[in-house]
């Protein structure tokens, strides 16, 4: 189910605010948070229910041995001196479950295209969210080891793990922030104030989906499949930066915003990315939990920067690598990560140099250098990605005809440059938040908006005869 | 102050969600309640929601009704012909459970004298049209309130103003007249039709393999429920029903891929017949085997798709009730034979023409026509025909190997092997030179005739009728 459909606003998501809050008034704190992981599985089982059996496997896989981590710091336990072997085996068999159904097809056409053989490719369907859910999951298996996780209830950790405002897209969260949230007791009260926010930060991110995100996809769209010149090009390259922001930004403030119904806060996953003045800068603002994951459990724990230059350039370079590889199971997307590696090595050099460049040029070179590098991320392939850049280079020329094609385009380009550059983003809005009768018309004005958007009908595409 | 916040939002959302309302009664970019009040008409190509507009709000007394192959007709042509003022409301891509919906509403208007429905047998498969291409139910009710999928829904203000600003820029205003005809905006001729053809020839024989073919229950039920129970429902509104002529290479094909669907197609013919002629306000026209059509492939922009001429004159004919096409108890049969026959008839040569041949066996007796399966004709102006079908004439037993491609026919102490796409062949182990090679196509392969013929013994002679026209006659050994 998507949080921008009718069946979620307008019965899935009243029901189990209303379910979950029924509960809690009559005390049954316990049935609450039942009603709200079923709620979930719900949610995710919605368009394929084949799936909910995979990811219960995986909470119980988790859960299990999350449980014996914990129970075996014990020196008195009989797994005490096997600790380090039951963690490994803990995460490789989540990799081994998200490398089949990630990445099984692309390791396999690489093969046959190395070795000439010809195993069929399995064409496996990849579970919604699996990405997420297990990258939340190792994290608190790491934790677990350390003695970092608490013992926590079965219905809390499945909660945690499928609560179904994050459940698809994020944020990526982490058990120690999550958990205790669950067993608050004020938090099992309706809070007007959490949910006028959480509605009004709701309504902004469903604005900026499904109104502006959806309209730049139609020219990201168009341009991936077609533009070579220098215009179109660009009007491609910008259109998706845009799309790919509002998109996944908008998404996660509807989760925070359906989290604050319940009083659950979510972390914070985007802060105006585009404002980066350096790409350090840029990972610190744009999917904030992702970043924070990658530091946490594979950064720091290859050494961070405490082993030395080249170790730390080496170290970098890896999380990217498995990140851009964690966002897709393709080359562009390793590409994709190689670049922003070794940007980030490239900084760092600069940085020990010790020139800081100005602030509006170092600001272009990060704009432009995420510009770049999100062809690839969006390219179908490696020529689709290079026939973009050589456009957008102007290697094709550079030709005004058709330019009214691209008026629409290049003036909403003209119109978000600036909102993206100079306005508060949502967090800062929901944290400003002030309550009055501006904020409730504001908030139905972009409710009402969006649903006149939510219903796009494309061309009838015509095949079959 | 939260919970008056929370008022606002209630309050502005009724206010705003009205406005979009009202904004959708009064602009009605589908004209779906009424014709447009201070612009003149857009109308978009998007059918499935165009025409509930157009059969609820205009006058009309003939509707047309079909898929693309409909879409050609010009209202004023069809008026000429078949006479009452004429509404096209065609669906392209569609199952006739779309076609029914389009007919149902306008015929529930009251207005309708006559509905000219082009029937093609693939309409009467399972509707999978689905996701984007999903019919929109709720345009074609009288059911107000859940038309708030038409308010809120951005598509159409965004069609609606792309077109006023095409008109202001062009001063063209679309009329009905041209509105869903795609003549001018395709490339019709010989050899787009057959480059279709020939990529068709694999694709659908892989298609056929992994889907099944609805089974004739289903067919037939969607029969009676969609075409016969409006039938039905109107007695004194006059059916005409025909079958779209497409190119002889769609049936080829179909015969070649998918030979069930090929036969339930032409028995559903007799089978339909027998159900219409129980009415009598229908009439059921064939125009399929009209060879001056189907073999005329610059009519053709792909194997189905056929140019408006072919409407006109589809429309001409069935005004004067042409005994040619008007379907009967009696003929019904020779439509499907007709048909049958000219599928065997059928064959594109290497370089990209459609020629009609005949195939005989002269048995001593007199020439009987034959059937050896889909033609094909070499660049030496050979015939190829399938291996299997003449080996089966020749008494000859066939062997295949796939890995070298390569062909056995055996035949008491006689042998004759090729191998696909070399000029060269043993007979009796001696080597022959082929004017044409063997060809793999879609899983058949070709060989050809009378050099397989001849090393049996068998002799093949050919006759030129025309341009495009020959006749085979093969004698076996022996004969005289």
């Amino acid at each position: 189910m998507l949080f921008n459909s009718y069946v979620f606003i307008f019965a899935f998501f009243p029901i189990t605010v209303a379910g979950y809050f029924i509960l809690c008034r009559f005390r049954l704190t316990y049935a609450a948070k039942v009603w709200l992981a079923l709620s979930s599985l719900v949610f995710y089982g919605w368009w394929d229910v084949r799936y909910v059996p995979l990811i219960l496997a995986s909470i119980a896989f988790n859960y299990t041995v999350g449980r014996l981590l914990i129970a075996s710091s014990e020196p008195s336990s009989r797994l005490h001196n096997h600790r380090k072997k039951l963690l490994t085996a803990g995460i490789v068999g989540d990799i081994l479950l998200l490398g089949y159904y990630k990445y099984a097809d692309f390791f396999l056409e690489n093969l046959n295209a190395i070795a000439g053989s010809s195993f069929p490719l399995l064409h496996i369907v990849l579970p919604l969210g699996i990405s997420f859910f297990t990258f939340t999951q190792i994290a608190f298996l790491v934790d677990a080891y350390k003695q970092k996780a608490k013992e926590y209830d079965i219905i809390n950790y499945v909660l945690f793990v499928t609560f179904y405002p994050h459940l698809i897209a994020g944020p990526i969260l982490h058990h120690g922030e999550m958990m205790p949230q669950f067993d608050r007791v004020r938090n099992k009260v309706w809070n007007w104030s959490n949910v006028t926010r959480g509605g009004f930060i709701f309504c902004i991110g469903l604005f900026k989906k499904v109104v502006i995100a959806d309209t730049f996809a139609e020219f990201a769209n168009d341009g991936f499949a077609r533009a070579h010149m220098f215009i179109d090009s660009w009007v491609a390259a910008l259109s998706y930066t845009f799309q790919l922001y509002f998109d996944f930004s908008g998404y996660t403030d509807m989760a925070i915003g359906i989290a604050l119904f319940f009083n659950i806060r979510l972390p914070q996953n985007f802060n105006s990315p585009y404002k980066a003045t350096s790409i350090q800068d840029f990972w610190r603002r744009w999917h904030m939990t992702l970043s924070r994951f990658l530091r946490d459990y594979i950064y720091i724990p290859l050494g961070g920067n405490r082993k030395g230059k080249f170790r730390t350039y080496f170290n970098n370079m890896a999380v990217f690598l498995i990140g851009g590889f964690w966002h897709g199971a393709g080359w562009t997307f390793i590409m994709w990560g190689f670049l922003h590696g070794l940007a980030q090595v490239i900084q760092r050099i600069w940085g020990e140099w010790g020139r800081p460049l100005p602030r509006w040029l170092a600001w272009g070179i990060t704009f432009l250098f995420v510009n770049v590098t999100w062809v690839f991320f969006r390219a179908e392939s490696f020529d689709q990605a290079l026939r973009l850049l050589k456009g957008m280079a102007g290697l094709n020329g550079i030709s005004f005809i058709h330019f009214e094609v691209y008026f629409y385009p290049i003036l909403l380009i003209a119109v978000f440059l600036p909102i993206v550059l100079f306005t508060r983003n949502s967090s800062e809005r929901e944290r400003d938040f002030r309550p009055g009768w501006k904020t409730g018309l504001a908030a139905a004005a972009m409710f009402i908006v969006s649903l006149f958007f939510l219903n796009r009908i494309s061309e009838f595409l015509y095949f079959n005869f | 102050m939260h919970k008056r916040t929370i008022g606002w939002f209630f309050l502005g959302c009724m206010l705003f969600a009205s406005m979009f309302i009202l904004l959708a009664c009064v602009v009605d970019p589908l004209q779906l309640y009424h014709k447009p009040w201070f612009y003149k008409p857009v109308y978009t190509t998007e059918e499935r929601y165009q025409n509930a507009g157009l059969a609820k709000n205009y006058e009309y007394e003939t509707i047309i009704i079909g898929s693309s192959m409909t879409e050609n007709f010009f209202p004023s042509k069809v008026e000429e012909a078949i006479g009452g003022k004429t509404m096209k409301l065609s669906l392209r891509g569609s199952y006739v459970d779309e076609q029914y919906m389009a007919a149902k509403l306008a015929l529930g208007t009251g207005q309708v004298k006559t509905v000219l429905w082009g029937l093609d047998y693939f309409a009467l498969k399972t509707n999978i049209n689905e996701g984007q291409n999903a019919f929109p139910y709720y345009l074609y009710d009288r059911n107000f309130l859940n038309d708030y999928k038409y308010w809120f829904n951005y598509t159409h203000y965004e069609r609606l103003i792309k077109g006023l600003v095409r008109q202001y820029r062009t001063g063209h205003v679309q009329g009905l007249e041209g509105l869903y005809n795609w003549n001018f905006s395709v490339k019709f001729g010989e050899d787009v039709t057959i480059r279709h053809y020939r990529k068709a020839l694999t694709e659908e024989a892989i298609a056929a393999k992994v889907n099944e073919e609805d089974p004739l229950e289903v067919v037939q039920g969607n029969f009676n429920k969609y075409v016969l129970s409006l039938i039905e429902a109107h007695p004194d509104v006059k059916f005409l029903i025909y079958y779209p002529p497409y190119s002889i290479l769609r049936h080829v094909v179909w015969r070649e891929t998918n030979p069930e669907r090929y036969e339930y197609q032409l028995f559903m013919k007799e089978w339909m017949y027998e159900q219409f002629s129980r009415f009598p306000n229908v009439e059921v026209y064939d125009f399929q085997t009209e060879a001056d059509w189907s073999f005329h492939l610059d009519y053709y922009k792909d194997m189905s798709h056929h140019h408006q001429d072919i409407n006109t004159w589809i429309a001409q004919a069935i005004g004067r009730r042409d005994p040619k096409y008007l379907v009967t108890a009696d003929n019904v049969r020779d439509f499907v034979e007709e048909l049958d026959r000219q599928v065997d008839e059928a064959a594109v040569s290497d370089d990209d023409r459609l020629f009609r041949v005949r195939v005989f066996l002269d048995d001593g007796g007199g020439l009987t026509p034959i059937s050896l399966g889909t033609l094909m004709i070499g660049n030496g102006g050979n015939l190829r025909v399938p291996a299997k079908g003449l080996a089966e004439l020749l008494g000859a037993e066939l062997e295949w190997e796939r890995e070298t491609k390569h062909l056995r026919l055996t035949a008491g102490d006689r042998t004759f092997e090729l191998t696909v796409g070399e000029t060269t062949a043993l007979a009796d182990g001696e080597t022959i030179e082929l004017t044409d090679p063997a060809q793999l196509i879609g899983g058949t392969t070709f060989v050809p005739l009378a050099e397989t013929a001849a090393a049996f013994g068998w002799e093949a002679s050919r006759t030129d009728l025309g341009d495009r026209e020959f006749e085979v006659v093969l004698k076996a050994p022996g004969q005289r």
